[in-house]
């Protein structure tokens, strides 16, 4: 069984959320009184049906007439909506799953928190490319389904941050929802144009950054035939002292470039290693530097 | 010129190749790390390192071979390889020719007499120009001819002494010329083989040539095995002429402080209470071992030797006359071997069951250790306090091998004697020669492959 299925994992949730309460309880509030259910629904705009969205959605006269599915998104729904990035490709799954996991705990514990406020939820699998969408607004009640569903995210194996955007922006109506984007970032193709079209737009993601200890300290040497997960491209290579500092140094820069592109960008960049608990990647996330957490 | 090595134990060390070669795979197989940060370190990927670009190439086997002839060259180095040049020593030959009765039967139309003259004759012309030969003839009474020639007139005696008898001669001889080798040429072979005693250097080989071609012709040759050497341990200053005395008895090694040995030679009055090993006390100057001094003497008479005296039994000193003696009263179970004017000079007894042999006088001055017999009396006195018993002789017999010069019989079979004793004229250290060339060959493989071209190799 999945860690975010088990008991122990909802005793934590819930853990955090009282913890978390002190300083959220003001804003759950106003937001739970802003979007409030019974108000009637302001259309904004279609967009195209994609695997995943709610079938009652479907704007059925357009169907009768175009014969294509199309999905009416009302600028109300799209108030207090998280939407959780959730990176699938294989670089996640290494060094180890634990890396993966990690992530997945910190993005259900958002969800778990932006359900129990009353929030919508939506789950957007990508790699290099966006993969799936599926929301939930059932509040409280949808929290095992929301759970239940990313641990079966579907999985690709490249990353393109970039052209999933690309593609979110493309088929979703993002109005005013909030963004968490959770990946290791592991991404060679440039994805900082996309984020700015996001800010154009008025929507500044978040970006939780997951890497395992052991990929922020390269500590690999000797005759070693170096693997990429993702394609599986290969590079024989005796790494000895000299160039393990290199390589370290390499890693730093990596470190360094996805701080200066991110942090810019996005409301939050939170960057997590994986051998601490999630817990703390959550509340870096939800608390502004230096509050008491 | 042959190769030699001091010590075979480092082979031993060739036995760890294949662990070696175990781990060096282990070392060679390359570790499969998956790195998820793959696409963002393409840049590092990309290049090629600081390494310096490889001069030569050398495919794996070749790395092998070339590690393997190294380790090959430090393991002949361990074993301290040398190159070492032997030449012939001389050594005293002696050939027994019993012309017992049997000689009288006839054996191919002649006599075995005949026939084994002929043998004795042609051994003598086949003996190398550096080695003496004395030829004993056994009947009608045992005699030495110290001229080969004389075999010609050696006939079939009417009567003969018993092979045992004869046994005891020829190994005293054996003893007393330390004679490299002895050829017995009988017609009695069956009785030599049982009088020999088992203690004589000497061996029925295997090949008898008692056939009837060759009248009962048997040959004796000495032990190929080298007897054990006699480690005397040297207490006390010991005169330099006495040490280089003690070193030039054949098989004897000496040594010095508490390591293990047979016999102790005590240079003055011993300090313990009783003897540890067997023991020659030279010129003590006080009691000892139950040994009463009695008065140092100056220049005492005339000496006699007891020639029964296993010690004293093959002596003959043409000047026994040591400028001073010490006197001492014997305890019970000692006798006097030499002695002048009814006082000991040579002793000889056992106390607490170790034989103990006393000189009571200074065997380098008067220059008695210049006299043809000093060398005799050393190397038998050791010889006893070693064990030698009555009719056991011949302690340290030098080494010999078979076949080097032979003489063929009327049945065409060979017999000859054996290979000449050599020893060591030149050697040639080959350790430092191969320590630098494996080093070299380690350093070559070092410098070639700085890291392993394992891009190359797959």
């Amino acid at each position: 069984m999945s860690t975010l299925l088990s008991p122990h994992y909802f005793a934590r949730l819930h853990a955090l959320r009282e913890r978390l309460a002190r300083v959220l309880r003001g804003r759950a509030a106003s937001r739970a009184s802003a979007t409030g259910r019974g108000t009637v629904p302001e259309f904004d705009s279609h967009r195209a049906y994609v695997p995943g969205d709610d079938v009652r959605d479907i704007d059925w006269n357009l169907y009768a007439r175009l014969d294509r599915y199309y999905i009416k998104s009302m600028l109300r729904e799209e108030e207090g909506q998280l939407r959780l990035l959730v990176d699938g490709s294989a670089s996640l799954r290494e060094p180890e799953p634990g890396k993966r996991e990690r992530a997945l705990e910190t993005a259900g514990a958002l969800g778990f928190l932006a359900l129990g406020a009353g929030e919508r939820v939506t789950v957007h699998s990508w790699s290099d490319r966006l993969l799936s969408a599926r929301e939930f607004g059932g509040g409280e009640a949808d929290v095992p389904a929301f759970l239940r569903h990313l641990t079966e995210l579907p999985q690709g194996s490249g990353t393109s941050l970039a052209r999933s955007l690309e593609d979110l922006i493309r088929v979703t109506p993002l109005g005013r929802s909030r963004l968490a984007v959770v990946s290791d970032f592991a991404d060679g193709s440039g994805y900082g144009p996309p984020l700015e079209l996001l800010a154009r737009r008025g929507v500044r993601p978040s970006a939780l950054q997951f890497l395992h200890p052991g990929e922020v300290r390269f500590a690999h040497r000797g005759n070693l035939i170096l693997t990429d997960p993702e394609t599986g491209a290969t590079v024989r290579r005796l790494v000895g002292y000299r160039d393990l500092k290199d390589a370290q140094q390499a890693v730093e820069r990596f470190l360094r470039r996805t701080e200066e592109t991110l942090a810019p960008r996005c409301e939050r960049f939170v960057r997590h290693l994986t051998d601490r608990p999630f817990e703390e990647a959550v509340l870096a996330w939800h608390l502004p530097r230096g509050t008491e957490r | 010129m042959t190769v030699g090595f001091d010590s075979l134990q480092p082979f031993w060390l060739l036995g760890a190749l294949p662990l070696l070669w175990l781990l060096q795979r282990r070392r060679a197989r390359a570790e499969r790390v998956t790195l998820p940060l793959f696409p963002v370190l393409a840049e590092w990927l990309e290049r090629r390192g600081d390494l310096p670009p490889r001069v030569f190439r050398l495919g794996r086997k070749w790395r092998r071979a070339l590690a393997a002839a190294a380790l090959l060259l430090l393991v002949l180095a361990a074993a301290r390889a040398h190159l070492v040049r032997r030449v012939p020593a001389a050594v005293d030959r002696l050939l027994v020719l019993d012309n017992a009765p049997g000689a009288f039967v006839p054996a191919e139309g002649r006599p075995v007499g005949d026939h084994l003259r002929d043998a004795a004759l042609a051994l003598a012309g086949k003996v190398p120009a550096r080695d003496r030969l004395a030829v004993l003839v056994t009947s009608p009474r045992p005699r030495l001819l110290t001229d080969p020639a004389g075999i010609g007139g050696v006939d079939p005696a009417r009567a003969a002494p018993p092979a045992a008898e004869l046994a005891v001669v020829a190994a005293d001889l054996v003893r007393g010329a330390a004679a490299a080798e002895v050829v017995v040429l009988s017609p009695r072979a069956e009785e030599w083989r049982r009088a020999i005693p088992p203690q004589v250097p000497v061996r029925i080989p295997p090949d008898r040539l008692a056939l009837a071609g060759n009248a009962g012709v048997t040959v004796l040759s000495p032990r190929s095995s080298p007897a054990a050497a006699l480690t005397v341990r040297v207490t006390g200053t010991l005169h330099p002429v006495m040490e280089t005395a003690l070193r030039t008895v054949p098989g004897v090694a000496l040594t010095w402080g508490e390591g293990p040995a047979a016999v102790e030679v005590i240079a003055g009055t011993p300090s313990s209470p009783s003897p540890r090993l067997p023991t020659l006390v030279v010129r003590p100057g006080a009691d000892f071992f139950g040994f009463r001094f009695l008065r140092l003497w100056d220049y005492p008479g005339e000496t006699s030797f007891d020639p029964t005296h296993p010690l004293t039994r093959s002596l003959s000193f043409r000047n026994f006359r040591p400028p001073r003696v010490v006197e001492f009263a014997l305890p019970e179970g000692f006798t006097p071997a030499a002695q002048s004017e009814g006082a000991p000079l040579i002793a000889a007894g056992e106390r607490e069951g170790k034989r103990v042999a006393v000189w009571t006088f200074d065997p380098v001055g008067g220059g008695i250790f210049l006299d043809p017999s000093f060398p005799i009396l050393l190397r038998d006195t050791l010889s006893w306090l070693a064990g030698e018993e009555e009719g056991r002789p011949g302690l340290f017999p030098p080494p010999a091998t078979r076949g080097a010069a032979e003489v063929s019989l009327p049945d065409t079979s060979a017999l000859g004697w054996g290979e000449a004793v050599t020893r060591e004229s030149r050697r040639t250290e080959l350790a430092p020669f191969l320590l630098a060339a494996a080093l070299l060959l380690l350093l070559y493989r070092a410098a070639v492959h700085l890291y392993p071209p394992v891009e190359e190799d797959e």
